[in-house]
């Protein structure tokens, strides 16, 4: 029979997998969320993002010193800085952006045979949130 | 390993979003955001999530700012090289 301190403690792959991929969602909405965030960063803000990224709900769900943990960090930064990367790709084979939708937001006008419908929602920039206020509808 | 990089990738994250977040630099969103860092550095170090890294908890604590802050040192380095490859781009452009 089975030591029952190693069971606890053994993790299966689809376990490391599963938390990586939660991870990952979570990372990819965090940066969503970034991105879609109105006004100035508030104190009720922070407490989410920390609550979020690393607090009791998560170190509740994972064990903190196992591997299930260390899969949830990695799949945060893959989801996370995948969502940038996808921002990279995307503006690369754009022809109506350039780097400078990253600084400043700006972009060509919209031509004449296309519109933006009025509910897509603002944005601040893709990396910097000083120039948001040029920001418009992506 | 993965116990090791789980944590390393968390600082990391946190220090870009960071940057993100603390641009143009204020001082209230600085320290709200530098007053954060260190919850979450001290919730993570006390509760273990930085364990297979260092032993002790103020070392924990010293390497999740110390990750974080490189990361966000690199973000705000990766928006100072983009400003300087436009205002190389602008005369180039106009001209």
């Amino acid at each position: 029979m089975a030591d029952p301190q190693v069971v606890t403690q053994s993790v299966t792959q689809l376990q490391l997998w599963g938390s990586g991929c939660f991870g990952a969602i979570i990372g990819w909405y965090v940066y969503y969320i970034n991105r879609y965030r109105k006004g100035d960063v508030q104190l009720s803000d922070v407490v989410t993002l920390i609550g979020i990224i690393g607090g009791a709900a998560i170190q509740a769900l994972f064990k903190p010193d196992g591997a299930l943990f260390g899969a949830y960090g990695v799949g945060l930064a893959v989801g996370f800085f995948g969502y940038f990367l996808s921002l990279m790709f995307l503006v690369g084979v754009s022809k109506n952006f350039d780097v400078d939708w990253f600084l400043d937001g700006r972009r060509k006008n919209v031509a004449a045979d296309s519109f933006i419908p009025d509910s897509m929602r603002q944005t601040v920039s893709a990396m910097d949130a000083g120039s948001e206020r040029k920001s418009s509808i992506v | 390993m993965l116990r090791l990089l789980g944590p390393l990738c968390i600082a990391v994250v946190w220090g870009w979003l960071l940057g993100l977040r603390s641009s143009p630099p204020r001082l209230r969103t600085s320290l709200l955001l530098a007053t954060a860092t260190v919850l979450l550095a001290v919730s993570l170090s006390n509760l273990g999530g930085l364990q297979p890294l260092l032993s002790g908890g103020l070392r924990q604590t010293a390497l999740f700012l110390g990750i974080s802050s490189l990361s966000l040192f690199a973000h705000h380095l990766l928006l100072s090289l983009l400003r300087k490859a436009r205002s190389f781009e602008l005369p180039a452009r106009s001209g």
